[in-house]
């Protein structure tokens, strides 16, 4: 199994995994990480899904009571990013 | 409330084990983590709708073959993966490169998001994207399924076709190649 890392973005210091603090000073201002598949979840949860994939879909696969995938909610409190 | 003993995570559930799972709950379940799987590793927000579109249609069609010895979402990246995979071959052969368009990456804003939160969020993807594609293919799919919270080391393993340890020693250096490359996108 996978070691239980950290999945939560905080305001602590990333660990060697993550971005280094100087290279990323600006973005740290805003959004740290503590591990790059925390980044990536994060990344994962705030990008947008095309409307018009589910639409698509529908219309390929008519008879499918597909709904339209919603915004997968945060793991962590966004606001501890800050 | 705590989970009965033994049992399965709703995603990791075999079909068989499953009440008749059906393709809606599949795609509404797994649907977002195949879109985003496929836009990292295509680079294309218009190709990787195409690829989730396709996906899950062999998903639909596939259906009754899944025999339920890997979980659905297991199952799902590997026809994901290998979909992918096909796409930038056939890509590279007729030396065809995904669009680097910025438009592209425009964010929707979300109801309870600020206007800077977007910005960074928009600046955040573009970053990801460019870190990703400097990286081989293999340690991209690696970090892409790491990412993954419901996927174990070993269940990356059976998507990637590789052994356990292999895995663990390959995501090491993938971790250590994305920090260096996520620092030149600055």
């Amino acid at each position: 199994m996978k070691p239980n890392t950290p999945k939560d973005k905080s305001v602590s210091p990333p660990t060697p995994n993550a971005m280094s603090q100087d290279a990323t000073q600006e973005l740290q201002q805003t959004l740290t990480f503590e591990t790059v598949e925390g980044m990536l979840s994060y990344d994962r949860s705030e990008t947008p899904i095309p409307e018009a994939l589910t639409r698509k879909l529908k219309e390929s696969l008519p008879d499918q009571p597909l709904k339209p995938l919603v915004q997968e909610a945060s793991k962590s409190d966004r606001q501890n990013n800050k | 409330m705590q989970p009965t003993e033994g049992a399965i995570p709703e995603s990791c559930r075999p079909a068989e084990a499953a009440a008749a799972p059906d393709f809606a709950q599949i795609y509404e379940e797994h649907g977002r983590q195949v879109y985003y799987v496929a836009l990292r590793m295509l680079s294309d927000p218009t190709q990787a709708e195409d690829a989730t579109h396709d996906v899950f249609v062999k998903v639909f069609r596939n259906l009754d073959r899944f025999r339920g010895e890997s979980c659905i979402r297991t199952w799902l990246y590997r026809i994901t993966m290998n979909h992918c995979q096909n796409m930038l071959k056939s890509w590279q052969h007729r030396h065809i490169h995904p669009s680097s368009d910025d438009a592209l990456w425009e964010v929707q804003e979300g109801p309870d998001e600020s206007p800077l939160e977007v910005l960074e969020t928009t600046e955040l993807g573009a970053r990801i994207q460019k870190t990703l594609d400097a990286l081989p293919l293999e340690y991209r799919k690696l970090l892409l399924l790491v990412a993954d919270e419901e996927l174990s080391y070993e269940k990356i393993a059976q998507i990637t076709e590789q052994s356990t340890d292999a895995v663990r020693g390959k995501l090491h250096r993938a971790r250590k190649a994305f920090a260096q490359a996520f620092r030149t996108t600055a």
